[in-house]
């Protein structure tokens, strides 16, 4: 019978997706844990230049300092600059929709918003919108380095100290859990310190590994240092530097999220894949059974007429 | 004499551990610290640190700049490539 031989067809393919989907489960979490770990590695400069930071503002002219920088200076919010981070493969579940969709509605308050797009997915989905991409950038390593980011970086960077948007904001997905992602709108520029405490602080997931994992509280020493060569270089290199993590953390954490969506994407497949091929091992089984009691019966009958 | 000594790149530890001696490329020419430094915080440029480990041997690290913090316990050095 052809529906039997069209079974076993089926239930070779479904095995086969299957065997594919959990292997892809597997990559995306080693990946997943090794983005975990870059990102980790990236605390301890972020934290000492942090408290680096503070200790300047705390001596005296620190206050003058941060007035005088524009990296602090408040502003309303007229013309700023999304960053849209995506990924730049699919077979993610809702990973990248999610953030487009954010960036969305964002835009709908800010119309005049330049975008950024990191990430493939992001591009083209701004692209077939026929909304203008300032620029992108994509061809990340699968597993993010510093070398990748570093561009990224000194783009923003330069288009903020030309005063070509009041703010540079970041709409990308925050790593809270392997379990759990959510997109946030973030502003990188001009800087709050909450913010860019915030952002060292969420490096460690809240739960799951490597969640345990202290966020060890510095005692802030109000030793006086000598400054070479003045603070107020010293006070730009770190704050430069500062934006610099921050916006290598934010794609970090997109990263890992990236993976982490993608290892339950691959998750359902399989799950899916699994109670398929069980449907379809049923309807083979009755399949064989029924071809056996109708020839059965057609043996059966054939004798009662040879009887008779 | 040695001091406590942390050298951070953004995306990785270099250095943690006791050192000697720690020479660094000051914004306004070269420098040396040793165990007892006055505190002190120094911006960097490019040039090479030498670090001077606990065994006497010493590490050259070519660096792009970078900020210096002597601690009155420890020293803590962000370099930048």
């Amino acid at each position: 019978m052809s529906s039997k031989k069209q079974l076993k067809t089926k239930i070779r393919a479904v095995g086969n997706i299957k065997q594919i989907t959990r292997a892809m489960e597997m990559v995306a979490a080693t990946k997943m844990r090794k983005t975990q770990e870059v990102a980790l590695r990236a605390r301890p400069y972020a934290k000492y230049a942090l408290s680096l930071l503070r200790s300047l503002l705390l001596l005296e002219g620190g206050e003058e300092l941060r007035a005088q920088s524009h990296f602090f200076k408040e502003v309303n919010r007229k013309n700023p600059c999304l960053v849209v981070v995506t990924s730049d493969r699919g077979l993610c579940g809702g990973f990248n929709s999610q953030v487009l969709r954010a960036a969305l509605k964002f835009r709908e308050e800010y119309p005049e918003l330049s975008v950024v797009a990191i990430g493939k997915k992001g591009k083209e989905f701004f692209e077939r919108r026929d909304i203008p991409v300032l620029k992108s950038f994509s061809d990340f390593s699968e597993v993010v380095t510093l070398a990748d980011v570093a561009p990224v970086a000194e783009f923003l960077m330069t288009e903020y100290a030309q005063h070509r948007h009041d703010t540079i904001e970041f709409c990308s997905t925050q790593f809270v859990s392997a379990l759990f992602q959510k997109v946030a709108l973030h502003r990188v520029l001009p800087i709050t310190e909450d913010e860019l405490e915030k952002t060292i602080q969420g490096i460690i997931p809240k739960s799951g590994r490597y969640s345990d994992i202290q966020n060890v509280e510095e005692k802030q020493e109000s030793v006086v240092s000598l400054l070479e060569p003045g603070a107020k270089n010293i006070f730009e290199e770190l704050v430069e530097d500062l934006v610099r993590v921050e916006i290598l953390h934010l794609i970090f954490e997109s990263n890992a999220s990236e993976h982490s969506a993608r290892m339950f994407a691959m998750k359902n497949a399989t799950d899916n894949a699994e109670d398929l091929e069980e449907d379809l091992q049923l309807l083979l089984n009755k399949a064989r059974q029924g071809a056996i009691t109708q020839e059965l019966s057609e043996i059966a009958s054939a004798k009662e007429a040879l009887i008779s | 004499m040695t001091f406590p000594l942390l050298v951070f790149a953004i995306d990785r530890e270099i250095f943690a551990g006791n050192a000697q001696s720690l020479i660094v490329p000051g914004a306004d020419g070269e420098l040396q610290i040793l165990a007892d430094h006055t505190p002190l915080i120094v911006q960097l440029k490019e040039g090479d640190v030498r670090i001077e480990g606990e065994n006497g041997i010493t590490t050259k690290l070519p660096i792009a700049g970078g900020v210096v913090e002597v601690k009155p316990h420890e020293v803590v050095a962000l370099v930048n490539f």
